[in-house]
């Protein structure tokens, strides 16, 4: 089965990643969508803008095929100025804010697969209770929007518990060792 | 200019005294002892910085604070997102273990620890050698340790830094690091000052 049979098999897909290879595999990930699917939201809550564009570039991966819902860059640079595909969001704990802006993009646009990196920066500003219900919410929205919808977490840095509570709502997850 | 093993010696013992003050005042604030390792200082390209600083592979909270008058740089509180969490904990009295996620109140509390942390690690070197810096307001962030350096980098337009670094721990259940990266614009500043404190004894 290749790539693109597999994810859209799934649909909704869970990467429990370790830390020691994160960020290899999420560039390798993100490589492979860009390869699969036309039109990919990333939402990016832990590199800035400019750091990921370099990472983007090195990996070949081609940023015009992004929009980008960016959660970090504007907190830590307040006169970021957003590139055409990309829009900021205040804070990793305004939940509300980037369900909506995740919500827009996928009634404007034309999405082929949203991915979420990462949960595990969520965790560490929200309620584990909380950051499942954002999950579910976005989930929901996907499915609406026939979207593929990648998250991530990472393996040290996640409560188990909290990684088996999600694997009920997502079609698959996928432990990388 | 061309800096010596006597300079970096000189910059070690006074990254030492500025550590030992900003741990003092993080020990006031959470009424625990604060154990600190002697900094490591390295002269180095920039390139090197996430050599040096991203190792850590796990998630971090970061408080910083850019510098700016005769020395331009970066100052730096670093520490694992379950440092951090812990620390929230002794800060508010509240049982170990118990936050879970960094609230609003947690993370106004962990940008007041690095601001006077900071402050307090500034005002040695300010003091010992009469230069004048500023600091901007820190900020907090977290991120995976690997994109540390981006954050320290900010803005910086240099080749070289001096890296002044130092572990602290509190206990068995906080860790992190206290980090100055001084811009190598501000170097012969930072050494003529400290050279002329050192004449003068």
């Amino acid at each position: 089965m290749d790539f693109r049979e597999y994810i859209e098999n799934n649909k909704i897909i869970l990467l429990v990643l370790p830390n020691e290879t994160y960020s290899k595999v999420i560039m390798d990930t993100v490589r492979k969508l860009d390869n699969t699917f036309k039109g990919i939201i990333y939402v990016n809550m832990n590199n800035l803008h400019s750091s990921l564009m370099k990472k983007f570039k090195e990996n070949n991966i081609n940023e015009n095929n992004f929009f980008f819902v960016d959660v970090i860059t504007k907190s830590t640079m307040s006169d970021f100025k957003e590139p055409e595909n990309c829009i900021s969001v205040d804070s990793p704990s305004n939940l509300s804010q980037i369900g909506i802006v995740i919500s827009e993009a996928l009634k404007e646009g034309d999405f082929q697969c949203l991915l979420f990196d990462s949960l595990s920066t969520l965790l560490i500003y929200n309620r584990g209770s909380d950051v499942t219900m954002f999950v579910n919410s976005v989930i929901s929205k996907a499915r609406t929007f026939d979207t593929i919808a990648v998250f991530t977490v990472l393996k040290d840095d996640t409560e188990s518990n909290f990684i088996k509570k999600l694997g009920m709502f997502v079609d698959k997850t996928i432990n990388f060792d | 200019m061309k800096i010596t093993k006597f300079h970096v010696d000189a910059l070690r013992e006074l990254g030492n005294m500025a550590a030992g003050k900003a741990s003092s005042s993080l020990s006031s604030m959470v009424d625990k002892k604060v154990n600190l390792s002697p900094p490591a200082i390295d002269i180095i390209p920039i390139k090197r910085i996430p050599e040096l600083l991203g190792g850590q592979k796990k998630m971090i909270v970061g408080i910083y604070s850019k510098l700016s008058g005769n020395v331009y740089g970066t100052m730096m509180i670093v520490m694992p997102i379950k440092s951090a969490m812990s620390l929230s904990d002794i800060m508010l009295n509240k049982k170990s273990g118990s936050t879970k996620a960094l609230s609003q109140k947690d993370q106004e509390n962990l940008i007041e620890i690095g601001n006077v942390m900071i402050h307090n690690y500034l005002n040695v070197l300010i003091n010992f050698l009469g230069m004048k810096t500023e600091c901007e307001k820190p900020r907090i962030v977290s991120t995976f340790g690997e994109s540390l350096p981006d954050f320290i980098l900010l803005g910086t337009k240099t080749k070289y830094t001096i890296l002044l670094r130092t572990d602290f721990k509190i206990q068995k259940n906080v860790e992190g690091d206290v980090i100055l990266s001084i811009e190598v614009e501000s170097v012969p500043k930072f050494i003529g000052a400290l050279e002329k404190k050192l004449k003068q004894g």
